[in-house]
């Protein structure tokens, strides 16, 4: 068997496989918090209730309309969008005027109110989500076990964070969307519809934690409180890529990932702790983070 | 206050900007008291005053960027307090803040292309006519707009305006901080969007640069109107200047 660093080459090629996994859910929803704050200035706590959203609602689209995984891929971040486009318009828009602290309360009630009914409604059991037919089934060679569905959901995720990064750095909506960033009362008065891309682009953010979500339901099942888990990772992931910057926080999550892998293979007892550790040294050494500016 | 506006009217149909006893306020803290003031179509009309008497805030209340105000706006015979601030461009009036506001994160090309072309009035310019105008932003077009100097962002602001169409341009100090040689450049702009009757209401320290293009002048002290005059006007009133603006 062949030995890297005392560890067996499949262990580490399997853990960084795993570390790319998780990687993939963190910069998708990392990604969505830096696009959502860069404009809204809001710290999105739902964010994890919006993952929870999109992994349900592809569950029931399922479950009740027998839709298959392809079909729920594409419309449970819509329904996911809508309802982000619904909050903002109804609640959210009306703290932007307040101290930053009430968008940071507001949606952390949020988060609690989408996350206690539906443990009230479905129960705390997790349910089961099946892959998609055609990408079932492992792939097995000397040095490496690749399940395909898993692999897959590193390139669909890492070709959503392109994406994301060329419509916002390539187009002329994206163009709106940096501008605004830096002053949305000027690109207001050219004549946008600031409080519309507002909307838009909270919707967005939600619609990414929505696709990442239903990519997530075949790995980690259906549960209430799977965002609630994932997003103090999340959260830490933020802080050492640094608010505002996209590109900062899609390679700062696929890093993480990796690290956190690495570190399960070399040192176990550290896994869960060490993308915390890192946390709380970058805060030491460059609190605005890897890729951040300062504000 | 002699009604010079009231002479001004005669015989030369509606004002293209009429504002009435416009008061604004930052929060609790009143900055206009109640200013009057037209702007008749292709003219251009300078504001004077000191420091911190409150052209710019005359500015950003016309635009509809400060909204706590009271008074009455018209716009093309329009009122525009109400309309929303992402409205009042479409209308037909654009803003040149006095910080310029180019943006960092975008080029120069995506500075010039942002303001969405609100009117084809046939003022509106061409991004090649601005470049022909401007070869120094083409050149420079794929760099990052915070890279010009001082003023090829100046004109950058006020190129990326002429492109949406606007009729009435309000522009808040283009040649504060800038060279003689810029501020020449500037005149030169300034008196070709006169010559496409593009409408002019601008805020100038520098009355020698004004005297050169404007038509009429307005000046301010304690956030309200206290004088109004004619070009023709300018050599005699220019002892009394000179105090009011503390020159
Ligand atoms: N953002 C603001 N908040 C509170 N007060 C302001 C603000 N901006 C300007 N002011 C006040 O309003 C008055 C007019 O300012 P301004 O319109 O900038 O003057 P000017 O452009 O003539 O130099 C000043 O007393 C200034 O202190
Ligand atoms: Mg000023």
């Amino acid at each position: 068997m062949t030995m890297i660093f005392g560890v067996p080459l499949m262990v580490l090629t399997g853990q960084m496989l795993i570390g790319l996994i998780n990687g993939s859910f963190y910069a998708l929803l990392s990604l969505g918090l830096a696009v959502i704050f860069g404009l809204l200035r809001v710290v999105n706590f739902a964010h994890g209730a919006f993952y929870m959203l999109g992994a349900f609602t592809a569950w029931m689209l399922g479950q009740y309309l027998g839709l298959g995984f392809w079909p729920s891929l594409v419309i449970a971040p819509l329904i996911v969008g809508c309802v982000g486009a619904v909050v903002e318009r109804t609640m959210l828009r009306h703290l932007y005027e307040l101290d930053h602290l009430y968008g940071l309360l507001f949606t952390f009630g949020l988060a609690l109110l989408l996350e206690g009914s539906f443990q009230h409604v479905f129960g705390a059991s997790g349910k089961p989500f099946s892959a998609p037919e055609a990408l079932t089934g492992i792939v097995r060679t000397d040095f490496v076990i690749v399940p395909i569905y898993r692999s897959w959901v590193v390139v669909a995720s890492l070709l959503i964070c392109l994406g994301t990064w060329a419509l916002i750095e390539k187009t002329k909506i994206g163009s709106y969307l940096r501008a605004a960033t830096e002053d949305a009362t000027l690109v207001q008065s050219f004549g946008v519809n600031v409080p519309l891309l507002l909307t838009l682009t909270y919707a967005f953010g939600c619609a990414l934690a929505g696709i990442a979500g239903v990519l997530a339901a075949p790995i980690f099942q259906v549960s209430p409180t799977m965002g609630s888990n994932l997003i103090i990772i999340i959260f830490a992931v933020v802080v050492v890529g640094g608010m505002g910057s996209i590109l900062g926080a899609i390679a700062t999550g696929y890093l993480l990932g990796i690290v956190e892998g690495l570190t399960k293979v070399f040192y176990p007892e550290a896994a869960n702790i060490v993308i915390f550790v890192l946390m709380a040294v970058v805060l030491l050494l460059r609190p605005a983070g890897l890729f951040g500016k300062e504000y | 206050m002699t009604d010079v506006s009231a002479l001004r009217r005669e015989g030369r149909g509606p004002a293209q900007l009429k504002v009435r006893a416009l008061e604004a306020w930052y929060g609790e803290s009143q900055a206009l008291y109640g200013v009057d003031l037209d702007v008749y179509p292709g003219e251009t009309v300078t504001l004077l005053g000191r420091n911190g008497v409150g052209k710019t805030t005359t500015l950003r209340t016309l635009m509809g960027i400060l909204r706590k105000r009271t008074g009455e706006i018209e716009f093309d015979e329009r009122s525009i307090l109400r309309l929303p601030l992402h409205r009042v461009a479409h209308a037909g009036m654009g803003f040149v803040p006095e910080e310029r506001g180019i943006f960092a994160s975008l080029t120069v090309e995506e500075n010039l292309m942002l303001p969405p072309v609100v009117a084809r009035s046939g003022k509106e310019m061409s991004l090649d006519e601005i470049y022909t105008l401007f070869p120094n932003l083409l050149d420079r077009r794929h760099s990052p707009g915070t890279k010009l100097s001082g003023g090829e962002q100046q004109m950058l602001a006020i190129a990326r305006i002429l492109r949406t169409g606007v009729s009435m341009i309000l522009l808040d100090e283009p040649t504060e901080g800038l060279a003689p040689v810029i501020v020449n450049r500037i005149g030169e702009m300034l008196k070709s969007l006169k010559a496409h009757g593009l409408s002019v209401l601008l805020v100038e320290q520098n009355f020698r640069f004004a005297a050169k293009i404007a038509d009429h002048f307005y000046v301010m002290d304690h956030g309200e109107m206290i004088d109004s005059f004619a070009v023709g006007e300018l050599p005699a009133k220019r002892e009394a200047l000179n105090k009011a603006l503390g020159v």
